[in-house]
């Protein structure tokens, strides 16, 4: 019962030891214990609660260099990667390529280095997920002879980087943030431009990642295993047929964020 | 730890003295041993055992983040006669004419402490030109400011479908319209402030436009740590 309870002395009342010492523990238990209805409705306000974006070890994003990403630099390939499956993870991933950016350094494009951040509100860094978004934009075009028909799609996922088990900052896919997506081209080549037969797309993709995916990853490592990094990739699949030599994918204006979110699970 | 421990205890016997009364009142010198604690150095250590969390309805409104939204989905239309002088083949921040806010694509809300913001939204737009350079854009504009990145474009969705020299139009909607579910994360300061979708057109399309539209403003409180 830490609610403060005083019986307050009289006059004439004998200042003893023990007259001192109750209100004095009485205080101090009450202080130690607070109470639910000890905060009025709405006490706590911007000065008092702290803020849903954990900041362990992660800097002012200043530049949107660290949490975020944003960036307008496009990129084409000419018989890119090919996807050759699902669910695979590790270093090279079904021959994907990394969403970077033309000039040096490579591989910094559409990719978060984090501050060891363990994923789990248990973990010690009180981080629910990480809340990822990423846009990509792309399109596909023949760079001479007709139009092929659009035999291929392009495939975006977003990667995690693990501490250390079972491989040393081993890349992971993220199942469930594969995505697929057809060409848009126009079926009568009336244009006098190459590029005229399509029309730019976006593949957006929100995540968020727990401490489940690290259980399914394979192989499997702990819950809490530290986070590392967080990067977009794309590759190319082909129903049939194939990328003829004319083809161009092109990625346009791609952004992706990554906030660690401290929230309860329930 | 801001369990208070006081620094003194009273027993018979042993006299009073004042140093021992006014150590347990009031010593900020001594950290959590005197009833200065309540000072504003109370945590959650003080939170007593049944009381494993702090409640909703003890935290102000919109302490922690906000968000908020518009949307529309009457059919936009803007024609050439607004964008005079606009050639889209020329930089995106150069514009003659000033791009257009959409209605249901933009938000006007205040700040009331640093935040971080994650702004979505959902758009669907295109054109009736039938030259490939001729193009109609949507941009994202942040406090009147052009956020460069964030910027897509719709091609000429119709073809000159008809007899030569006439140059009837075939719309080729079913395949060229543009959709575009973005996204932006950036901070912002106390203040009102203003965000949302604009559109421009190169002064030779004749219509642009532009459908369902939502936007969406996320506010996260801004860590402490964080300039």
């Amino acid at each position: 019962m830490p609610d403060i309870d005083l019986t307050f002395l009289k006059d004439d009342d004998a200042l003893t030891a023990a007259s001192l010492q109750a209100p004095s523990t009485s205080i101090e238990a009450g202080i130690n214990g607070v109470m639910t209805y000890g905060l009025r409705e709405g006490a706590l306000g911007a000065a008092h609660v702290g803020t849903l974006v954990v900041e362990t070890g992660i800097t002012d994003p200043v530049g949107d260099a660290t949490l975020y990403v944003q960036t307008s630099t496009s990129q084409a390939y000419n018989a890119g990667p090919a996807y050759a499956s699902f669910g695979a993870d590790g270093a090279v991933d079904r021959t994907p390529i990394v969403l970077n950016a033309a000039g040096p350094p490579p591989e910094d494009w559409l990719k978060l280095d984090l501050p060891s951040v363990s994923v789990g509100m248990t973990a010690g860094d009180s981080v629910a997920g990480l809340l990822v978004l990423m846009n990509v934009e792309w399109e596909t075009y023949v760079q001479s002879g007709a139009p092929t028909g659009s035999p291929y799609r392009l495939m975006t996922c977003i990667q995690i980087k693990v501490a250390t088990s079972p491989v040393t900052s081993a890349w992971f896919t993220i199942d469930r943030t594969e995505r697929f997506m057809e060409p848009r081209v126009v079926p009568v080549a009336a244009w006098a431009a190459p590029t005229d037969t399509v029309v730019r797309q976006d593949i957006p993709t929100r995540c968020l990642i727990v401490p489940a995916d690290l259980a399914v990853v394979s192989p499997p490592v702990l819950p809490g295993e530290p986070i590392l990094g967080v990067r977009g990739m794309v590759s190319l699949y082909y129903p049939t047929g194939g990328f003829t030599l004319g083809d161009i994918v092109e990625l346009g204006s791609c952004q992706m964020t990554v906030i660690p979110l401290h929230a309860e699970v329930v | 730890m801001p369990t208070l421990t006081l620094a003194n205890s009273y027993s018979a016997g042993s006299p009073l003295t004042p140093s021992d009364w006014n150590g347990n009142i009031y010593d900020a010198t001594a950290p959590n041993a005197s009833f200065e604690i309540i000072n504003g150095h109370l945590d959650k250590d003080n939170m007593d055992a049944t009381w494993p969390k702090v409640l909703p309805e003890q935290v102000q409104r919109g302490v922690y983040g906000s968000a908020g939204f518009s949307a529309g989905t009457a059919s936009l239309d803007y024609f050439k006669q607004w964008f005079s002088g606009c050639q889209t083949t020329s930089a995106t921040s150069t514009y003659p004419t000033r791009p257009m806010p959409i209605p249901g694509g933009n938000a006007t809300f205040y700040v009331s402490h640093p935040v971080m913001v994650v702004f979505t939204w959902t758009i669907c737009w295109t054109n009736i030109s039938d030259n490939q350079s001729e193009v109609t854009r949507v941009h994202l504009y942040v406090d009147d400011t052009l956020k460069t990145s964030q910027g897509r474009e719709v091609k000429a969705t119709a073809e000159p479908g008809g007899p030569s020299g006439t140059y009837a139009r075939v719309h080729q909607g079913r395949i060229k319209n543009r959709y575009w579910i973005g996204h932006h994360t950036m901070e912002l300061g106390i203040g009102h402030h203003t965000a949302g979708l604009r559109i421009v057109a190169d002064e030779d399309v004749p219509q642009s436009r532009v459908w369902a539209r939502s936007f969406r403003y996320i506010l996260l409180k801004k860590p402490a740590t964080w300039g």
